[in-house]
């Protein structure tokens, strides 16, 4: 019977693959970057700008989704879409820099990137 | 062993490991990994050994049916659509980078690192449509997290190759349409 061993290869494209995801992270989760407002989009249209700062519970989509701003903190707090995988997504802070994306609804959540804020680009929007 | 005989074997055998990847996925879908990996949609992917072995032992239009017959038969049971375009995606990607590494195999990689490199470009393929569906770069923030989840379960289902696939070498057909190496 043949027998199958590990080559060095599978070692490295391990290793590659996790030092790159790595780095990727460092760079993407930036400590210097804090924003306190979160970007709802409902397709890929902007639905609104809100502060994590004011508590708030809201549907963008129609009673499809429900997104909830609590002590600092975004989450989707309920969702018809079949894998609730939305749900699950840990909550976004002030510090974090991921984002929450229910695929079914096309509802996503992300951070408001500070430069835009500086230049003035958009409208701050509560509600 | 006649040219028939080989081809009613090939189909056969494509055929159990077809239903093999169903069962697998079905199985796979009752035990959410999120207690252990804490980040959603994260699976062990042992429905992709179907697929590479089908791939190295049948060729690559049996993978290729297994791609597409495994997503529409999960589609039919549990009728969302979204998780067959993700699995449909995710399942071509993958086989893409089978061909691409298939010279590599036996000289660079085993089935392990074939199986880390397949399962990334499973990830970047969902991530690719996840974008194409939604039309927002934000799912980009979840690549580092998904590729790094993915590569470690593809080196896990690749170990599990690396053990299996010996034992079952003399049922495959080699070049000369004898079983066996």
């Amino acid at each position: 019977m043949k027998k199958y061993r590990l080559f060095i290869g599978d070692l490295i494209v391990n290793i590659l693959v996790v030092v790159i995801c790595l780095i990727y992270m460092f760079f993407m989760f930036n400590p210097k970057d804090n924003t306190d407002n979160v970007c709802v989009y409902v397709g890929n249209k902007l639905y609104g700008v809100f502060s994590l700062s004011e508590d708030t519970e809201f549907s963008p989509d129609g009673n499809k989704t429900f997104i909830c701003i609590k002590d600092k903190k975004a989450y989707i707090s309920g969702s018809d879409c079949p894998d609730g995988l939305c749900k699950a997504t840990a909550p976004i802070t002030q510090h974090s820099k991921s984002s929450i994306i229910c695929l079914p609804n096309k509802v996503a959540i992300t951070k408001m990137a500070s430069d835009i804020l500086q230049d003035g680009g958009v409208d701050v929007v509560a509600g | 062993m006649l040219l028939q005989d080989k081809k009613i074997v090939k189909f056969v055998q494509g055929a159990m490991l077809l239903a093999f990847s169903v069962i697998i996925s079905i199985v796979e879908a009752m035990f959410p990994l999120l207690f252990i990996i804490p980040f959603p949609g994260v699976r062990l992917g042992l429905c992709n050994i179907a697929v590479a072995i089908a791939f190295y032992k049948l060729g690559l239009g049996s993978a290729l049916t297994i791609t597409i017959v495994r997503p529409v038969f999960l589609l039919l049971l549990n009728g969302n659509v979204f998780s067959f375009i993700l699995s449909v995606t995710g399942a071509f990607f993958s086989l893409i980078s089978l061909q691409l590494t298939k010279k590599m195999y036996g000289r660079l990689f085993s089935y392990c690192g074939v199986s880390c490199i397949s399962a990334t470009f499973h990830s970047v393929g969902q991530i690719l449509v996840i974008f194409a569906i939604t039309q927002n770069s934000a799912i980009f923030s979840y690549l580092p997290f998904f590729i790094t989840a993915s590569s470690i379960m593809g080196s896990i289902s690749g170990s599990v190759m690396n053990l299996i696939i010996p034992k079952f070498d003399s049922y495959f057909l080699n070049k000369e349409g004898q079983r066996g190496l």
